[in-house]
This record gives structure tokens, sequence and C-alpha cells, in this order.
């Protein structure tokens, strides 16, 4: 190549990266999404039970049901796209997808970024503990008397040794061991997404309680490319709707085996 | 006259806009300039003020530096006054303005606004031995009412309170001072910044009784309009400070009373 036409190369490479960092042009509209017939959302199957492969080996879950019933809505067909964690806002800001699902929590970080719609569902991090223990905020469980029990190299760990460091930590493998050693009385609680272990908690009599002062509420959103407002504005309205009639909170129960902890307190005036 | 205040204003902008066509900085460039330019009326104490280095501090400025710093960029505070504010904001010469925008359809015609990020409360100022409780107890020939002349409280008062004696004066020092020198019994106004102004006559047990029957109205941060990026970012940046009860405690630092009205704030927006 000779200098020049590199030059010119090279300044039409960075211009078409400026074209694509700065203008997600390729982020489809209402109208495209209804023109197209199709619609295409990232779900991310290794959270179950939000997005998981079922026994016949294709996508299914909460995500799934709920993007299902809003390609109902939209009156087109549903196109599910497996996302993972580190390349899903990618996906949705280069119009890959139409809208990104997966415990999405809306943060001022993540909104540099993407636009989200009203919450779709919540999360607790809190403490799941037993009815016999008199626990009323995560705060009281900073004292030798206490063992959590939790699933070794997860993200709570490093939270119970900066705010907990009294606490006893009994580290076991897999959620199923942890609840066991709950429901058998091996550790007085688990500082965790609590959530997410309602199918566990069921196999078991114990009678279960989430302590009342969780340490965080996550409010879950559906991601789209910024500045996306057909899609956003439509998804607002289509999403009061599956709060309204009860369709989250079942789809919840179905999916999670217990009701969503702390409400979404959907409200008409968005 | 607010009308003709809104008509220029309204004209200032299409001025700016139709001529000199100073585009809002959206939230990329904001982020890429790395710096942001934040509107503050240090004449509003303690909303803003000059603090003792000289240096602008305040209420809005301990929250547009947690905003900031959740942009990851450096903070330029620019003095803004009240007439010149929303220019300020419409030109985009600030990316956002703070001073008690309480959010209204007129302003709403030349600016957008966020989220609320706090509330303005009206109320009576009095002292313990005054023995007044209530709105009802203001209606007394006994009573005089020190007012600031001009302000919107005094046409309420001719008629909700028309027995009182009303004393009228030029400024806020003033009506604080004949209070604190018994030449008035009670006043009826803005009550958000009364501990503050107060604490300068620490000697009389004052009492602050707010009146959300007057109205309390909601004070958001003020965009250019059109300016989707920037807001939608800045609405997500609240509610975090507000769920983490940063708004609340930087409120208590410089108004020294929690505030009378909390905003409801909802996860659902």
């Amino acid at each position: 190549m000779t200098g020049s036409f590199r030059r010119l190369y090279l300044a039409v490479l960075a211009l078409a990266a400026v074209a694509l960092v700065t203008t997600p042009v390729a982020a489809r509209t209402l109208d495209e999404i209804l023109a197209s017939q199709t619609l295409r959302v990232g779900v991310n199957p290794t959270l179950p039970p939000l997005a998981l492969f079922d026994d016949q080996n294709e996508l299914a879950g909460f995500d799934v049901d709920v993007a299902t019933r809003i390609a109902e809505m939209l009156g087109v067909e549903l196109e599910l796209v497996q996302v993972g964690s580190p390349d899903r806002i990618p996906f949705v800001a280069s119009g890959r997808i139409d809208f990104v699902m997966g415990a999405m929590t809306r943060t001022s970080e993540r909104a540099k970024v993407i636009d989200f719609t009203v919450p779709a569902h919540t999360e607790v991090f809190g403490v799941l503990t037993t009815e016999d223990r008199p626990y009323t905020d995560w705060r009281e469980l900073d004292s030798p008397e206490v063992t959590l029990v939790q699933v070794r190299g997860t993200t709570p760990i490093a939270f119970i040794e900066e705010n907990l460091p009294q606490a006893e930590v009994l580290l076991l493998d897999n959620y199923p061991d942890v609840i066991r050693a709950l429901s058998q009385g091996r550790g007085d609680a688990m500082l965790d997404v609590v959530d997410f272990v309602g199918e566990l908690m069921n196999r078991y009599d114990t009678a279960w309680k989430v302590v009342e002062t969780p340490v965080s509420i996550y409010y879950c959103s559906l991601g789209v490319a910024k500045g996306n407002y057909t899609l956003r504005d439509w998804l607002n309205v289509a999403l009061y709707d599956l709060h309204r009639t009860g369709f989250i909170d079942e789809t919840w129960r179905k999916w999670f085996g217990i009701d969503m902890i702390y409400p979404v307190q959907a409200t008409p005036y968005f | 006259m607010v009308k003709l205040v809104l008509g220029l204003v309204a004209l200032a902008v299409s001025l700016v806009a139709g001529t000199a066509r100073i585009e809002a900085r959206t939230l990329d460039e904001i982020l890429a300039s790395g710096e942001v330019r934040v509107g503050v009326n240090p004449n509003l104490p303690p909303r803003a003020l000059f603090n003792d280095k000289n240096e602008i501090d305040g209420f809005e400025p301990d929250v547009a530096r947690a905003i900031a710093e959740k942009l990851g960029v450096e903070l330029e505070l620019i003095q803004v006054g009240s007439p010149d504010r929303i220019p300020f904001v419409a030109s985009g010469r600030v990316d956002f303005v703070m001073g008690a925008m309480s959010r209204t359809s007129a302003r709403a015609l030349v600016i957008d606004y966020t989220v609320p990020l706090h509330s303005e409360n009206y109320g009576i100022v009095t002292t313990d031995e005054s023995g007044i409780e209530s709105l009802a107890d203001l209606n007394d020939p006994d009573v005089t009412l020190v007012q600031v002349r001009g302000t919107t409280a005094i046409p309420f008062l001719q008629r909700e309170a028309p027995e009182a004696e009303l004393l009228l004066l030029d400024n806020y020092n003033d009506r604080d001072r004949a209070l604190a020198q018994g030449r008035a019994d009670a006043s009826f106004d803005g009550i958000d910044s009364v501990s503050y102004r107060l604490r300068l006559f620490p000697e009389r047990q004052w009492k602050v009784i707010p009146s959300p029957e007057w109205g309390v109205t909601y004070s958001a941060l003020g965009v250019q309009k059109g300016n989707e990026t920037l807001k939608d970012w800045l609405d997500v940046a609240l509610f975090e400070i507000h769920s983490s009860g940063l708004i609340e405690e930087l409120w208590e630092k410089w108004f020294l009373a929690p505030m009378a009205t909390k905003v409801p704030v909802t996860p659902y927006f």
C-alpha cells in the first residue's frame, strides 16, 4: 500500500469506527420491527430460570415467556438470540437485537451506553434465614455467633469480608448444598440474591424467612439501544399491561417457585 | 409580569436557537469532553453560595459533584442568576441548570426537566411563645405578619388572614431580623431555607409549621429542550442518589433540617 493510499484507508476505517461507536443507526424503530414481522430479543441462558435450555434443548424461562408475550402483543414472530454477560450490551447497542433481557439492573453506569424501559422485575440481594432466627436487618449478621453459608467463588463473599467481617463463613460448592445446609441448621443465614433459590427452598418443609431489610433491591428493565424511543415507549406501555394483568407475577411464580420477593410497584403514572 | 418574563425568555431562546444554533451537548459529547457544565445560582443560599474561600458551594454544588462523579468527568460550576438561568441552558452554555427549578408547564415550553430533585415547601415561621399552631391562628388582629414586599404569599394572606396586621419589608434579611426582634409574630413564606437563615438568631426558640395545603412543588434539573440522552441518564442517576439516601443527607447538611416533604421516589419511570 502506498503511503497516501494507506492514509486514506486508515481515515475510512477511523470514520467507520466513529460511525459505529457514536451512531448505533442499526437499532430498529418500532415501525421497522412491525414491518419486518420479527422481534429479536437477547436472553442469557447462563442465568436460570430467567433463561435456560430445556429438555428439548430449546430456550425457555421467565425472560423467554415475557419475550414471547411481548412478540404476541406486537403481532410479530419472536427470534430469541443467545447473549452472554460480556456481549449483551454491545449486541443491543449495535442493533443486532431489538432489546436485551437477563437481570439488566438499571444503573447510571449502563445508562451511559443503552436506554432502559420501566422495571420488568426486581431482585433482592438480601438475607435468607429461618423463622427461628431473630434477624430483621442484614447488619445484625456481623457477629462471631453467626454462621453464613455461601457458595464458593460468588460475589457476596467479598461483600461479607468487607461489611460483615465478624461473621463465620461456611463455604459450599453450589446452591443446592447451601439450601440443604440451612434447612438442616448447619448455618444461620445466606447472603445472596434470594429470588434465585426459591425452587430449592421449596424442596424442604423449613419455615424460611427473608430478612426485612435487604442490602439492595435491584430493578431490572429491558435494555434498548440508546435513543430508540419509539421502541422503549411502546415497551413501557406493554410492560405496564403485563404488570397490571398479573402476567409478570404469575410467570415469576411459574419459574422461580415463589412470589417475587419485592414488588415492582408498577404505577400508571409514567 | 410572569407572562412578560416568559415571553422575553421565549424570545431570547428563539433568537439564540434561530441565529446561534448552539446545540445542547448530548450525553456522549459530555462524556467525550471529560467535563460537565452545571449552572447554579449562588444568590439562593444554602442551595448555592460563596463559601469562606470565595468558592461556589452548597447543596446543589454537592449534588452536582455526585453527578459528575457518576459520569466520571470533571465538574465546571457556572454562576447563573434567576433571569438568565433558562437562557443559559436553552442556549447550551450549561448542560443542566439547578436552583429551585420548579417544574411548571410554562417553563416546560422552553426547557425539559428531569425527575424531581427536591420539594419546595411553604409554611409559617414563628416562635414558641407566639402560640401560633396553624394557618387559622394567623387570622387574628393581635397577630402581626412580616412579609417581603412583592412575594406571592401576600395576596394569599390578604384572603386567608384578613384580620392580621401586615408588616411589609424589602428583603429576607430584614424579615428575619424583624422576627428575631419581636417586631412581628410570624411570617408565611417558603420554609426550606429558614433553619439555615435563622441560625443567626439562636437566642429565639424558632418554630416552623409546614402548610402543605398551600401546595408543595417539586424542583428538578433543567436540560435543553430535546436533550433526551442527557435527561434519561440524569433520571437514572437521580434515582440512585435518592435511593442511597445521599440527597437527604446533603439536604440536612446544608438546610440544617430534614426536607419538609419527601420526594415520592419510585423505581417505575
